[in-house]
């Protein structure tokens, strides 16, 4: 059940992905997706109300992936993946445009957007059945460019913040993680061991370009790092992220304070020293989606979903880490 | 007394021993090498052919060492005849093998080779001397792996392409199709209709195969059978009516699982089978369950490895005559899954198999683990195929031209750039105009002192000048006097003859493929050390063209039994 315009909010079914607005601590909007709809929070998840559902009643909409544009707060645009197709809003999650994918129709899984999206207008959908498609002209339409990628089962994709330059983008299967440089046009695997695949998450340093990181987060080998661009990684050694990673976020002020946040089955870890020590951070099982922004005292911010349907904040106690997640201890 | 060679009687039977032997190979070879000789370099100069089919008298303009030495079929002086074609052979071997570097490949051929008979005529051990030969190439061989780079992106691969094609569009064209499709993919190139250079990407794996019922299209536009979402029965039995109620047993297995097409990848089918598919092919209750016959290769080996590559692919089984299965023993976990089949008439792809990823990878590990261990040039092209077919994906390059000749010549470029530019991918690059073998001649020098073999180093040392030599002789430039500057800089500088400059080799493009420069190394020295150990020639009888057709017509009528 969902509770309208409620601060405690539920979504049936799981939360697959929840958002930040690039310019969240001017306009406190924040988007949480899951199996019965796209959720709107316009402040700051104190009250939430559905951007959009099914058409028909008693169906469900189940929205997988999310992305907003990086200029956001002058374009109000976001897309939204679902089986079958990506939904456009140009105004915020008012009003939704569908592309209809053509049959057989695959689920998109994950939505990555250029940082310079407003002047290139790429966009890439990640899918379950039909590998990667991309998109020159804001969702438009939607070419299949899988040249390279041996699995067309798409987890999760994460597009570089420097692909202007780099034309840097990641995808992780469920039988590895694939890299295309010449902007999602073909790609080769990375060399990710063997026993460490599927990966279920991705991030991507905000530095990047000079810092060349990624983090790839397993179902069962736990998280893995490379500080070459994915051409090597290595293992976490952390017991406690042995289990399955369902997803990372970087802290948005990472380049200064190097923090990173995982969630596992158990779980959130925190870590700030680019992924050295782990810390506990909240003790929250089976969060499926994460999202981080300072706070005004910059502390940094997480807003999570759970696969058990909730959202809300995980915050940071000075004295003492712990979670206060209001939404999550229903 | 001496017979004078030149009063024996044409075409008569002959023994030539040393010195006249080598002296003859080396001035044929020596006229072969410098027909091809202008070809070297970024400025190269023509070649104008007389065509043989006399066509308007024009004669065929070639700047390519290879084609060139092809057409050299018989130069006048006997003697100097074979060691013209103890080279042309060499050279034609280079061209089909690697498709570039024949020029240099000449050139250095005819440095090692003269100096080498200067030795002999000097009184030197010849067998020591190809030992050295050998040492010293192989030292070579192993410096220019050292050196190699590999190459970069889109941009390079574009680079690359320029300085063998000399053609910026196909340049641009194929440096794109390379960057997307990477050292494996699979690129058709194929005469195009329109005057230019079209590229295509498609989709998935495909085969030169196709439907084998026109009845079956579903795009009657593009004449195509698409199907969706397929259970797919792979096998090398030919279907025939007594296979109906098997097949049909698999179409309901099919629509059970709740698939929505049935294909069948078979040599051939019977048109009561076809009649079949047709049939269920609107009996689902949607009236949206697909079927598609197509056939598979015929001609082995290519049937057998077409089929493997779609049963693992797709995660299907092949069900094979040969060990004497038939369609009865089929189960549905015998079928292969994809997400969409489609047909043409010369082809059959698969999109989105539903094989094991991990089957699958290890198959194009161990297929590429292969190539390099495989000498025939047909099963090694033939592997390279697979791969890419197996990696996804496929280009189509639809080569144009004003006229046939000139969409001839242009697909033959294409397909020799296409050829580099994958041995670029696949083994690196160095800097080119002759530097690479320039940096070689100071490591042969430094070991030659050590060397037992000294002479085979210092012959080689001197010979890894002449391609250098010979670019700028082309470009009109005089190399003596850029040959210290060049000594000086670092393995990353050039000449560059369009310029007059020493220009940074990778900013400027002025690379060569690592396996191309091996390859003319390894064919100039082991045929230059053949030649030098060949003392004797010896002619046979030359039979008059007019006499032995009249003897060929003899033996046909006897054969026949016309008296």
């Amino acid at each position: 059940m969902v509770d309208e315009d409620t601060a405690h909010m539920r979504i049936d079914g799981g939360v697959f992905a929840a958002v930040l607005s690039p310019d969240f601590r001017s306009d406190n909007t924040c988007f949480a997706a899951g199996a019965s709809g796209l959720f709107c929070s316009r402040d700051a998840g104190d009250t939430w109300k559905l951007a959009l559902d099914a058409t028909e009643p008693g169906e469900e909409l189940s929205v997988l992936a999310l992305a907003l544009s990086p200029d956001y707060e002058h374009d109000g645009v976001l897309f939204a993946g679902m089986h079958g197709g990506v939904l456009r809003s140009w105004d915020g999650g008012e009003s939704w445009a569908a592309k209809v994918l053509p049959p057989p129709m695959p689920t998109v899984s994950s939505i990555g957007i250029s940082p310079v999206f407003p002047k290139d207008s790429i966009l890439f959908a990640g899918t379950f059945e039909d590998g990667v498609l991309r998109s020159s002209d804001g969702g438009l339409n939607f070419t299949s460019w899988n040249f390279g990628l041996l699995d067309s089962r798409i987890l999760t994709l994460v597009v570089s913040p420097d692909f202007e330059v780099d034309d840097t983008v990641f995808v992780s299967s469920e039988s590895g993680i694939f890299r295309s440089k010449n902007g999602g046009r073909s790609w080769r695997e990375v060399d990710l061991p063997v026993s460490a695949v599927p990966a279920l998450s991705l991030a991507i340093s905000p530095g990047f370009a000079d810092d060349g990181l990624l983090f790839g987060g397993t179902e069962s080998s736990g998280l893995y790092k490379s500080s070459d661009a994915g051409e090597s990684w290595t293992s976490i050694m952390d017991e406690r992220l042995s289990g399955p990673i369902n997803c990372i976020a970087f802290s948005s002020g990472f380049l200064s304070d190097s923090s990173l946040f995982v969630a596992t089955t158990q779980q959130i870890y925190f870590s700030e020293d680019c992924g050295v020590k782990w810390y506990e951070w909240a003790q929250i099982p089976d969060v499926m989606a994460l999202s981080v922004s300072p706070s005004s005292e910059g502390h940094p911010q997480v807003l999570a979903g759970t696969a058990t349907g909730g959202v809300g904040w995980a915050l940071h106690d000075a004295v003492k880490l712990r979670a206060t997640i209001a939404a999550l201890s229903t | 007394m001496k017979k004078n060679t030149s009063e024996i009687p044409k075409g008569s039977p002959r023994v030539v021993f040393q010195p006249q032997s080598g002296e003859a190979l080396r001035r044929g070879s020596s006229i072969l090498a410098a027909v091809v000789k202008p070809t070297l370099g970024p400025m190269p100069r023509l070649a104008a052919v007389q065509d043989i089919m006399m066509r308007n008298g024009v004669p065929e303009l070639l700047d390519d060492g290879g084609n060139i030495a092809r057409r050299v079929i018989e130069i006048g002086d006997r003697d100097a005849d074979v060691g013209a074609m103890l080279l042309r052979d060499a050279l034609c071997t280079m061209h089909d093998d690697v498709g570039d570097g024949t020029a240099c490949a000449a050139v250095l051929f005819e440095a090692v080779f003269s100096a080498g008979l200067r030795y002999a005529a000097a009184g030197g051990d010849v067998m020591g001397l190809r030992s050295g030969l050998d040492k010293g190439m192989r030292l070579i061989l192993s410096a220019l792996e050292d050196m190699a780079k590999p190459i970069g992106g889109e941009d390079d691969l574009v680079k690359m392409a320029r300085t063998i094609c000399h053609d910026d569009e196909m340049s641009e064209t194929l440096g794109e199709i390379f960057d997307v499709i990477g050292q494996y993919g699979h690129l058709d190139i194929v005469k195009g209709k329109r005057k230019i250079l079209e590229r295509e990407y498609v989709e998935g794996s495909y085969w030169e195969s196709g439907w084998l019922s026109s009845r079956m299209i579903t795009d009657s536009d593009k004449r195509v059978t698409n199907v969706y979402n397929a259970a797919v029965l792979l096998t090398n039995i030919s279907l025939t009516d007594q296979d109906i109620p098997r097949l049909a047993r698999l179409v309901e297995l099919a629509m059970k699982h709740g698939r929505d097409s049935l294909v069948v990848v078979t040599p051939g089918v019977s048109d009561s089978v076809v009649g079949l598919l047709l049939l269920n092919g609107k009996e689902k209750e949607d009236g949206k369950f697909g079927t598609l016959a197509a056939k598979v290769a015929e001609i082995q080996p290519r049937q057998t490895l077409d089929l493997e590559d779609m049963a693992i692919l797709t995660g299907g089984r092949v069900v094979n005559r040969d060990a004497g299965e038939s369609l009865a023993q089929v189960k549905w976990g015998d079928l292969g899954k994809a997400r969409r089949v489609w047909a043409s008439r010369h082809h059959l792809g698969l999109v989105g198999g539903e094989g094991d990823k991990h089957k699958l990878r290890d198959h194009i590990v161990s297929l590429r683990k292969s190539i390099s261990q495989i000498d025939d040039k047909y099963l090694r092209d033939l592997t390279i195929t697979r791969v890419g077919r197996l990696m996804g994906g496929a280009a189509i390059l639809r080569v144009g031209g004003d006229t046939d000749s000139e969409l001839e010549v242009r697909k033959d470029l294409a397909d020799r750039t296409a050829r580099v530019l994958r041995e670029s991918a696949h083994h690196g690059v160095v800097p080119g105009g002759g530097i690479a073998f320039l940096h070689c001649q100071r490591l042969l020098l430094e070991k030659a002192s050590s060397e037992g073999q000294g002479f085979g180093f210092r012959i080689l040392a001197d010979a890894m000048e002449a391609p250098f030599r010979a670019i700028l002789s082309n470009a009109g430039f005089d190399a003596s006097h850029y040959l210290m500057q060049v000594r000086r800089s670092d393995l990353k500088s050039a000449f560059d003859v369009r310029t007059g400059n020493i220009v940074n080799a990778e900013s400027s493009g002025i690379m060569d493929v690592v396996s191309v420069l091996q390859s003319a190394c390894r064919t100039a020295v082991t045929t230059a050390a053949l030649a030098l150990t060949t003392d004797v020639l010896v002619h046979r009888r030359q039979v008059d063209p007019v006499r032995q057709a009249h003897h060929d017509r003899q033996m046909h009528r006897a054969r026949r039994g016309v008296q």
